[in-house]
């Protein structure tokens, strides 16, 4: 991974309104930390952060930090967290955590793949994606952008595991060796398909169990035949009392209108 | 099976809030491209359906989807020419509360042009505007 330089300013606006203050202005609030030195707010400029992230393949990025006014004239931090506004995307905070160049780190890479795999090719496959970033450790200048897996010789139920992965030297992967990471499954079929279109309409909307009835039929009786009865014979009596009045008041008005009329026109 | 609970403590419920932005369910967590809630409703379980067999029709069972909003609230509503009172109402249908930047459906396994025009047809099924967004394009 390479670093990229970027100016940053020490912030002395806090809090919301503070920090709603610098978004309005162009810039964005931003925090460096680690274990060579203090905490400290900073602010960045907007555009060059966007752009920054904009030309990169993931938010995984090494900067070179020049903060203005500090005693070292560059410091080279990873990208920890980019929070982004929910809707617009805006990048809101960043947080930069200051490494060493002989510490090594951890973190999630993306997983990108090569080639299109030849269960989904001549088979009709699907490709399925089960991690869709790795977490490994070493040296943040070993460290690659992204993994690239070639898929191409895979066909149906033949996956790429974690163990599979080749890594530059230095960098190391961590977890389970037998975890897949991109795999091939077979297609869905038409009857598969169609039995879940027949279910589809199979449930009515007022069909749903409820905890409490099914806890008082478990109180009630200790047959559970019998709980199930009675609450049966209670449920029909319910529907019978709701859809009668409504039935009648429906019906009963209209059918009066009607004679009301009638009756006029006679 | 439409989308609805199997168990709930209480069949009604009180309509409840939609103010704010989601604050959670606004990535794209499973799937390679997903489609984005830009306004607030209510989206029933016809409407979600629709929009899944308009998104598995034109996918023609290449790729996989995934439905990223479930419907837990069900609303009630009185028959015409009810007068008012006499508790609330029989059980309409279930819904799922949609705020802006909410993520309807995913989908992966199939190329771009073809999730994109899935996911266009599901969305004029829906009553909202939504936006098209993918995994790798960082908004």
């Amino acid at each position: 991974m390479k670093s990229v330089a970027l100016n940053a300013i020490p912030r002395t606006l806090g809090r919301r309104a503070g920090a709603k203050k610098l978004r309005s202005e162009g810039r964005i609030p931003a925090v460096i930390y680690g274990r060579q030195a203090q905490p400290q707010n900073l602010e960045l400029n907007s555009k060059e952060m966007e752009d920054l992230i904009h030309h990169s393949v993931s938010e995984n990025l090494l900067v070179d930090l020049a903060v203005r006014d500090d005693a070292r004239p560059k410091r080279l931090a990873l990208v920890q967290e980019v929070q982004h506004h929910p809707l617009s995307g805006k990048v809101l905070h960043v947080d930069f955590h200051e490494i060493a160049e002989t510490e090594k780190v951890t973190i999630s890479i993306p997983v990108e793949t090569l080639g299109e795999a030849e269960g989904v090719k001549t088979q009709g496959g699907v490709l399925e994606h089960v991690l869709f970033k790795i977490k490994v450790r070493g040296l943040a200048k070993d460290i690659p952008e992204t993994i690239i897996i070639d898929v191409s010789q895979l066909k149906i139920g033949e996956a790429v595991h974690l163990g599979e992965i080749k890594t530059p030297a230095g960098v190391e992967i961590i977890g389970d060796k037998n975890i897949p990471v991109i795999a091939v499954a077979a297609p869905r079929t038409e009857e598969e398909e169609a039995a879940e279109a027949a279910e589809a309409g199979a449930t009515a909307l007022g069909d749903v169990e409820m905890i409490k009835e099914k806890k008082e039929e478990g109180e009630e009786g200790a047959t559970p035949a019998k709980g199930a009865e009675k609450g049966g014979e209670k449920a029909a009596a319910k529907g019978a009392e709701k859809g009668a009045p409504t039935g009648d008041k429906k019906g009963a008005p209209a059918a009066d209108k009607k004679a009301a009329t009638g009756d006029k026109k006679k | 099976m439409p989308l609805m609970p199997d168990r709930v403590k209480y069949r009604k419920m009180h309509r409840g809030s939609r103010a704010g932005l989601a604050t959670r369910g606004h990535t794209v967590a499973f799937g390679e491209y997903g489609l984005m809630a830009l306004e607030r409703c209510w989206l029933d379980t016809k409407q979600l359906e629709a929009a899944r067999v308009a998104i598995a029709r034109n996918m023609k069972r290449h790729g996989k989807m995934w439905i990223r909003v479930f419907p837990q609230k069900s609303f009630t509503k009185k028959p015409l020419e009810t007068r008012m009172g006499k508790g609330k109402g029989p059980l309409e249908s279930w819904v799922a509360v949609i705020r802006p930047a909410n993520v309807l459906f995913e989908v992966d396994g199939v190329t771009e042009a073809v999730a994109r025009e899935s996911l266009r047809l599901a969305a004029t099924k829906l009553p909202i505007k939504t936006r098209f967004i993918s995994r790798h394009r960082i908004r």
